[in-house]
């Protein structure tokens, strides 16, 4: 029992990695811009419609992941700059829900546009050619495309808290977040600043949609999954702070997934008992700072 | 001119080695003031002191990281502040905080309304309740005819008063004043300081006020605490304030001008 | 002082006539929905019931995001609470859906409290954020616990027979949705509706005026939970199912659309907002066959070239042509 505990909270480590990239796009988006974008999961689910046809097309199952990875998430940022700039940007002074209803009505678009480009059927994309295995862990097999997901989601990790610490951009960023009206006194281009960051967190969604389309299946309505469990993080992790977006993944991955061999049709409630707690300790997240 | 301190009264509002921290920067460092029944009481000193941070903790909006607030004999470090409000703490902002979608009326007569307890019940219509009582505070200071103006449309000398009227709807026994005066002409100033004064006359409200204007405060106030960086430095009658070495260093230290 | 006549505190409280005039079409606008049904066939009546649920909907919302200034973004929770404590207590205990509905603002307003307790404590985008996942969450639930609320399958509902006929369940809703609609504007004119609208305004200056914030957040959570539940509560008998769908967050959107189409600042707007959205949809799906596409259009447009909702634009027009005609 205590084996496949481990296991299977290793597993949801590596769901809890997938979660990870794709909330810490939402949480820079909501921690410079203010904005809960509700349109991130669409972003999500379209990187990984794309990574089926890139897939397809490519014919072979490694290359076509490589090409997907390569070609994916940069569609998406695009889609999402776009968004931000022809879009959102136009209504920036104007009170939230404008907003959230603006970001809502491009999940509709987008959940409809999927349905005409791809139709409503289930699809599948085949693992690359040596991630397709498992490795032993414990006696027990683990799949190598989990492990590796856990790998990846390190470096992602280590590579965006590269990016916010050493370069203009990712420090602006973090300015932005901590106090942001200073950000346009200091001669910052906000505009150019929000149409980044908006891409930037977009190209996460969509990186996050490519990882985890061979892993689960490529359908409607995981559009809203992901951007529930993505509000979750953030909340727990604390508005515009990655680090504490990678904790809160991590936690609601694996109460998630240990959760499962108790309840299995309710284990999302463990993540809002999870949320709760944190809540009731810290409401502005493990990592947010209280204003 | 400097008032006369009156007779020395049991203290209303005492605060009792207070430090307030945020992160590593110590806010408030150890501080003890006493606020007495009836008294205008000053809080000077350079920017950075510590004194809207002092008026935050006695009004509740930041609970302090040690030390103690007390209410006559109760304990109040942890009462959230809208219950200090309702049992006669009130305060003001120094960016003066109203309704601004309300009309003057409608201001005054929501804190009414919230002091006595009626916004408790989902089916008690607000209509015309308190119109009489609500024009007389705002007659008390003496904006009575703008009754039917939009609180955002008035001049900030005006919105000033009209948060007094506010705060005195709670019928309140200490008043807080973030730097009642500032931003205000010469003319709204006078009319402000006299309403201060009056308050406490009549009412036996003790005031506890901030301000930068250093004649104002010589002029008006009963007692004077000085802070310098988070610290209470002395703590006296102007006459004594005025003649301490230590005040003099603070602040002709920094320069010459005493109106900073 | 000289003596003279205090003014109103109510500006908008406007003179007697106005009033009367008021009174007037307000009762004769009563006095026509219940003579609908004896005007409209069956298909038109289907979708007056539609449209007065969703009526009780949006204005049970905008008792959170007009007069309080609370953007929840999971309301459509309390609305399929409302229809699953009906669909429960006629499967279970046999209870008639008219009996069921005097249950469903309780359950619903319960749940609401339990939520709200959590989420007050947050506000702005991180409460819609919030009362999206506790919808979800909620949603999530009904889906899982196939024993009691049928999964995905969802639960039947039948009305009792002097219920069945389209005009009495038409009568039926009007009545309920009136009562309701009352007791609403009851609400919104009371100190309680104007402690929210002080909240809205300046929430500290509310909490320095003695207001503790939370618990009227809270309660104004609780009070348009359970009229969300009544709507609810109508619409399970309508369908004669009760499905997850209704807890989902797409039906948390509809109210915040509604809300917006016919305008936040006033207690009518709401309904007049469910009027434009019903009939929309309508149109929609029954010309479309990827209405989610057409709306989300709709919806954007509406949102960058409409900023005071259809109703807005619609009174703007008006007033521009009444200008130009003198």
């Amino acid at each position: 029992m205590m084996d496949e505990i481990l296991i299977q909270a290793l597993s949801g480590l590596s769901r809890g990695m997938v979660l990870f990239v794709v909330a810490s796009g939402l949480t820079l988006i909501f921690g410079t811009m203010r904005i809960a974008n509700f349109a991130h999961g669409s972003f999500y689910m379209l990187a990984a419609f794309l990574t089926y046809s890139v897939a397809t097309m490519v014919g072979d199952r490694t290359w076509g992941f490589l090409a997907a990875l390569c070609l994916a998430p940069p569609i998406v940022a695009s889609v999402g700059a776009l968004i931000e700039w022809g879009l959102l940007k136009r209504i920036a002074t104007r009170p939230h829900q404008y907003q959230l209803i603006l970001t809502y009505a491009i999940t509709l678009i987008v959940a409809d546009g999927i349905k005409i480009l791809w139709g409503r059927d289930y699809r599948t994309v085949a693992r690359p050619a040596g991630l397709d295995g498992a490795i032993t862990i414990l006696d027990m097999p683990f799949p190598t495309y989990n492990a590796m997901l856990i790998l990846v989601g390190v470096l992602i990790a280590v590579g965006l808290h590269l990016l916010l610490t050493r370069t203009r951009f990712g420090k602006t960023i973090r300015a932005a977040v901590a106090d942001g009206e200073m950000i346009g006194a200091l001669g910052v281009n906000v505009q150019r600043l929000f149409t980044g960051v908006f891409a930037l967190g977009a190209g996460l969604a969509g990186l996050g949609g490519v990882l985890a389309a061979p892993v689960g299946s490529v359908s409607l309505g995981i559009d809203t999954s992901i951007i529930i469990e993505s509000f979750a993080v953030i909340i727990i992790g604390g508005v515009g702070n990655v680090m504490g977006a990678l904790i809160g993944a991590v936690l609601i991955g694996v109460v998630h997934a240990v959760g499962i061999l108790f309840a299995p049709k309710l284990a999302i409630a463990f993540v809002f008992i999870a949320l709760c707690a944190v809540l009731l300790i810290r409401p502005q997240g493990l990592l947010g700072r209280s204003t | 001119m400097t008032v006369p301190s009156p007779s020395p009264a049991p203290s209303i509002v005492s605060v009792t080695s207070v430090s307030m921290h945020f992160g590593g920067f110590r806010a408030l460092d150890d501080v003890s003031i006493d606020l007495q029944r009836g008294e205008i009481h000053a809080i000077i000193g350079p920017n950075g002191a510590g004194k809207s941070t002092l008026l935050n903790v006695i009004s509740g909006l930041l609970r302090p990281t040690r030390g103690d607030v007390h209410y006559g004999d109760q304990r109040i470090t942890h009462v959230p502040p809208h219950r200090r409000a309702r049992m006669g703490i009130a305060r003001s902002f120094q960016i003066t905080s109203i309704f601004t979608g309300f009309t003057v009326h409608q201001n005054v007569q929501l804190a009414l309304l919230a002091q006595r307890g009626d916004c408790r019940h989902p089916f008690r219509l607000t209509g015309e309740r308190y119109r009489d009582e609500a024009h007389e505070l705002l007659a008390r200071v003496q904006i009575a005819g703008m009754g039917a103006r939009m609180g955002g449309e008035l001049a900030a000398g005006d919105r000033k008063r009209l948060e007094f009227a506010i705060a005195l709807a709670g019928n309140p026994q200490v008043l807080l004043l973030d730097e009642p005066t500032a931003g205000m002409s010469s003319a709204e100033r006078e009319i402000v300081v006299g309403i201060i004064r009056s308050l406490s006359a009549e009412r036996q409200i003790s005031v506890l006020f901030t301000e930068h204007d250093i004649d104002m405060v010589f002029d008006n106030a009963h007692r004077i605490t000085v802070m310098h960086q988070g610290r209470r430095l002395v703590q006296g009658t102007p006459a004594a304030v005025r003649s301490d070495p230590r005040v003099r260093d603070v602040y002709l230290g920094e320069g010459d001008d005493a109106h900073v | 002082m000289t003596v003279q006549p205090l003014p109103p505190l109510q500006p908008a409280a406007g003179s007697a006539a106005s009033m009367r005039t008021k009174t007037i079409i307000g009762g004769g606008l009563i006095v026509g929905l219940y003579l609908l049904p004896f005007v409209l066939g069956e298909s038109y009546l289907f979708l007056s019931i539609d449209f007065l649920i969703m009526a009780l909907f949006a204005v049970s919302y905008n008792l959170l995001l007009g007069q309080a200034g609370m953007l929840s973004f999971g309301h459509a929770a309390y609305y399929g609470l409302g229809a699953y404590t009906v669909a429960i207590l006629f499967n279970k205990l046999a209870v008639p859906v008219h009996i069921g509905l005097l249950a469903s603002p309780f359950i619903a307003g319960a749940i609401a409290l339990a939520v709200g307790w959590f989420a007050v404590r947050v506000t702005g985008m991180y409460f819609a954020m919030l009362t999206l996942a506790f919808g979800q969450l909620l949603h999530t639930v009904v889906m899982g616990w196939y024993g009691f609320t049928g999964g995905d399958d969802g639960l039947p509902v039948m009305p009792p027979d002097w219920l069945l006929p389209a005009r009495n369940y038409y009568l039926f809703v009007l009545t309920v949705t009136l009562v309701s609609l009352a007791a609403l504007r009851l609400i919104t004119l009371s100190a309680f509706g104007t402690a929210l609208n002080a909240i809205r305004e300046n929430r500290q200056r509310a909490i320095f005026v003695g207001l503790g914030v939370r618990n009227y957040e809270l309660g104004a959570f609780v009070i348009a939970g359970a009229f969300a539940g009544i709507a609810g509560a109508m619409r399970a008998p309508l369908q004669q199912m009760a499905f997850p769908s209704l807890l989902h967050w797409g039906q948390s959107a509809e109210p915040v659309l509604m809300a917006l189409a016919g305008g936040i600042h006033t207690f009518a707007g709401p309904i007049v907002g469910a009027a434009i959205f019903v009939f929309t949809n309508f149109v929609i799906t029954t010309y479309s066959e990827y209405p989610l596409l057409v709306f989300g259009v709709i919806v954007l447009l509406v949102v960058l070239y409409l900023p005071g909702g259809v109703a807005g634009a619609v009174i703007d027009a008006w007033e521009r042509l009444r200008r130009r005609a003198r």
